[in-house]
């Protein structure tokens, strides 16, 4: 009797201390991205760079909008949440870029971060994809926390009030308790989605992305848009899967476009992105359904963009 | 140097039931797979397989130990053998919780002709190109299956538990490791036998390694010739009665100073129990004169030969009747189950695995599971490739390199990624496509060869959608598109089980035209 007690309490009190560390970073997040966007001011509502090295074009581009300390306070907590969904190397153009992972990671320090967390629920076994995608490896280097995302003790349940389709999701919980989310998805091909970019993204933060397929991909991908904003998106187009996307064959699939867009408007970004992929953005319809629900606007035209060439 | 064999007997079975042990919790592959090849490389049954199904003749420890009990007896059972090792564990743990009634053995019999039936039952079944005897008597599978749906299960609570602690202050060393799938059926007939073992050790010692085991049976046959046995010396014998109390296996009868060498596991707990030394072994007289035949040994052989013909007609007969019954009902359902790749074929698989299950706890994400009848009564636990849980692993081919009987064949990657396991077969009207008009895709995304990609597809609306189209040429069954699937209850995509393995093309190259020169201005 007295052992089950002591067990009783001891996982008890664990649950309790953990849950009281949890309460002073929750919901921070929301509160956060807006103020960024006010913050920004008359700068840009997108900025678009070509010609670099992924690292070169983030160095420019990031500089444009103010600089990561107009992102990331000192003393605050960020998740970088790169693409890493399967187990392919560099150059096939599954994942994000390793190298672009790794100077946002180091740009989030030198703005003051407290702490950096990496992660992504990947589709291949998530310990392969981290190691091989070479993410991990540089994460570690810059400093950052490469967090699993394997199993459902890792998310907790939320509310969309303003999905159509998606009603509630259960979303990672470094996401719920960090200070900033910082989305940095890799361009590719993706027939469900036509393209995977920002907002398909996010399905790599949410533990049953199965069931966006069998409820309208494209609606459910929308409605999670209306209740995640990534504080910052970094789309990765320097190697752009352009067939047999998401997971590729081979780094035949890609054509090397050296491009990289930075926005806070996730329709906009991908808008953009639909450019550079080569298709236009009304083609993909969760785009369209984004700006309908006034997620973001998609109309390129409308929007204040700088464009860098670097030589 | 008598002196010392309990206690080298009990270093070597600690290192062993440790090892063993470990090979099982190693649930991501992190001592994979040259430590488990040397570790069980010494195990008898899975040994003697790799070399007669396999042709393989690395390990064996088969032959070693049956030459062995030629000279020496059946150290095999008390140093090596896993479930022999944990019978004593069990025995020390009687012997220290029991508070009145300590288990005390004497000198009695343990139904010889069972063990002899259920050993030539095993070999005959063996040679009829059956494992069903196996399945259920060899002591390491059986020691296997507790390790994976016991041990397993219990040392990823205590796993999950710390990464619960752990990931409150931002500890990952030790992560989550999901519960994909626990079977029941499984636990629970490993648990049966576990039981079964509690309660045998308790009241009669290792009775199951002379009653059921084949192995032990047939290191019996052998040891009874054995060059060396453990013997009393008549003249130093103070007649204490001590040696018979040691005896796990029963077989010392201190009264006339008899040891039953075929039923001596060589524990040597006899040779430590003496003060006086008078147990130890000596030349052996007995071994050359051959054994008497007599009424009851008669009896038996004759049991022996019915039981095997009834059960090896069984296995057959029953066989065909299993897979036919198959026949889908549901519809999308492969006739057969699905074989890991390196199993080569259905026939090739039941010969060889013993359902020891250390590629199902050692698969990293979980798509070899346990069967029940799904290979037939004869082919009870062993594994297939369950798609409910997960896919197998593109760049993975551990469950080869980890099996320790030859029944899942080593291959090397390359050659792994073109093994057609089974072909994918699409059912439109099951599609979230054709029947929502939706896009989904989870099927051509998760595809690794692309046999399942999307093509454009006008439903009745006037969107544009992609379908999926297949291409069985290059499909390898490794179940991506069928796991992802979204629709209930019956898939839209699956794997139809190849019986005997193909071999699937290469999935074409093609490269992607690269622009001439960079893109030189913003498309936007």
């Amino acid at each position: 009797m007295e052992r089950r007690e002591f067990f009783r309490k001891a996982i008890g009190t664990t649950l309790v201390a953990g849950a009281g560390l949890k309460m002073a970073g929750y919901n921070a997040l929301f509160a956060s991205d807006f103020s960024a966007i006010e913050k920004l001011g008359a700068a840009y509502d997108l900025v678009a760079v070509m010609g670099g090295t992924p690292e070169q074009m983030f160095d420019k581009g990031i500089a444009e909008l103010g600089g990561m300390q107009n992102f990331v306070k000192p003393g605050q907590t960020v998740v970088v949440k790169p693409n890493i969904g399967w187990d392919q190397p560099e150059e096939v153009g599954a994942n994000t870029n390793p190298a672009l992972v790794k100077r946002i990671i180091e740009h989030c320090f030198t703005a003051g971060a407290k702490e950096v967390f990496v992660f992504d629920n990947t589709c291949d076994k998530w310990v392969n994809c981290y190691k091989n995608s070479g993410i991990e490896k540089v994460a570690k280097e810059a400093g950052a926390k490469v967090v699993p995302a394997d199993g459902k003790n890792y998310y907790r349940e939320v509310q969309i009030p303003n999905g159509r389709n998606l009603k509630t999701a259960k979303v990672h919980e470094k996401i719920l308790d960090s200070d900033v989310f910082i989305n940095v998805p890799i361009l590719k091909d993706h027939k469900g989605g036509r393209i995977s970019v920002c907002m398909k993204n996010l399905m790599g933060i949410v533990e049953n992305r199965y069931y966006w397929h069998g409820h309208n991909l494209h609606q459910c991908i929308a409605d999670f848009a209306t209740y995640s904003k990534p504080t910052l998106n970094v789309v990765d187009a320097y190697r752009v899967m352009v067939k047999n996307g998401p997971r590729g064959i081979s780094a035949d699939d890609c054509v090397i476009k050296k491009s990289l867009l930075i926005g806070t408007d996730m329709v906009a970004v991908d808008a953009a992105a639909a450019k550079i992929f080569g298709i236009e953005p009304d083609e993909v319809e969760y785009i369209n359904l984004a700006h309908e629900m006034k997620i973001g606007n998609k109309n390129l035209s409308e929007l204040n963009i700088k464009r860098i060439k670097v030589a | 140097m008598m002196r010392y064999l309990k206690s080298i007997r009990v270093v070597v079975a600690v290192v062993f039931l440790l090892a063993t042990t470990l090979l099982f919790l190693d649930m991501e592959a992190l001592l994979k797979s040259k430590f488990d090849n040397v570790v069980l490389g010494f195990q008898f049954v899975p040994s003697l397989l790799k070399l007669i199904r396999g042709g393989i003749w690395l390990s064996l420890g088969f032959l070693a130990f049956s030459l062995l009990a030629l000279v020496l007896g059946r150290w095999y059972c008390s140093f090596v053998c896993p479930l022999g090792i944990l019978q004593d564990v069990l025995i020390r743990l009687h012997r220290r919780l029991a508070k009145k009634k300590k288990p005390r053995y004497a000198y009695r019999n343990s139904l010889p002709w069972l063990r002899h039936v259920l050993t030539l039952g095993a070999i005959v079944s063996l040679l009829m190109g059956s494992t069903a005897v196996l399945i259920w008597l060899d002591p390491y599978s059986n020691f296997g299956r507790m390790a994976s749906h016991m041990a397993q299960p219990l040392m990823l609570g205590v796993n999950n538990l710390i990464a619960l602690v752990g990931k409150q202050f931002d500890f990952y060393g030790i992560y989550f490791i999901e519960f994909r799938a626990f079977d029941w059926l499984t636990f629970f007939a490993a648990a049966a036998v576990l039981g079964l073992l509690v309660v045998f050790t308790r009241k009669r010692g290792r009775f199951f390694c002379n009653t059921l085991c084949p192995v032990g049976g047939w290191l019996s046959w052998l040891s009874r010739y054995s060059l060396f046995k453990l013997q009393f010396n008549k003249q130093a014998c103070i007649s204490c009665g001590l040696c018979e109390k040691a005896c796990k296996a029963e077989s010392i009868d201190y009264k006339t100073m008899q040891i039953d060498f075929d039923r001596c596991v060589a524990c040597f707990n006899c040779v430590d129990a003496c003060s006086v030394n008078a147990v130890g072994y000596s030349r052996s007289k007995a071994g050359i004169q051959a054994p008497k035949i007599d009424a009851k040994r008669r009896a038996a052989l004759k049991t022996i030969a019915l039981g095997v013909t009834t059960l090896s007609g069984l296995s057959f007969t029953i066989d065909k009747e299993v897979f036919s019954s198959f026949k889908s009902t549901k519809p999308a359902k492969s006739k057969y189950p699905v074989l890991p790749p390196g199993a080569i074929s259905i026939s090739h698989y039941k010969e060889s695995c013993t359902a020891c299950h250390l590629c199902v706890s050692s698969c990293p994400s979980n798509v070899l599971q346990s069967t029940f009848a799904e290979f037939g009564i004869d082919g009870l636990f062993i594994p297939k490739m369950n798609f409910d849980v997960n896919y197998c692993q593109y760049e993975c081919n551990l469950c080869g390199n980890v099996c320790p009987t030859g029944a899942i064949k080593p291959f090397e990657l390359e050659v792994k990624k073109t093994i057609q396991m089974g072909k994918v077969t699409f059912i439109k009207d099951n599609c979230v496509v054709s029947q929502l008009e939706k896009d989904c895709g989870a099927c051509a995304e998760h595809c690794p060869t692309k046999a399942v990609r999307m093509v454009p597809y006008q439903g009745k609306s006037e969107k544009k959608l992609f379908i999926p189209e297949v291409n069985t040429d290059i499909c390898i069954g490794c179940g991506a598109c069928e796991h992802p699937c979204p629709v209930r209850p019956h898939k839209a995509i699956y794997v139809e089980s190849n019986p005997n393995h193909l071999v699937a093309q290469k999935p074409k190259i093609e490269k992607v035209e690269q622009p001439e020169s960079q893109m030189e201005e913003f498309p936007f």
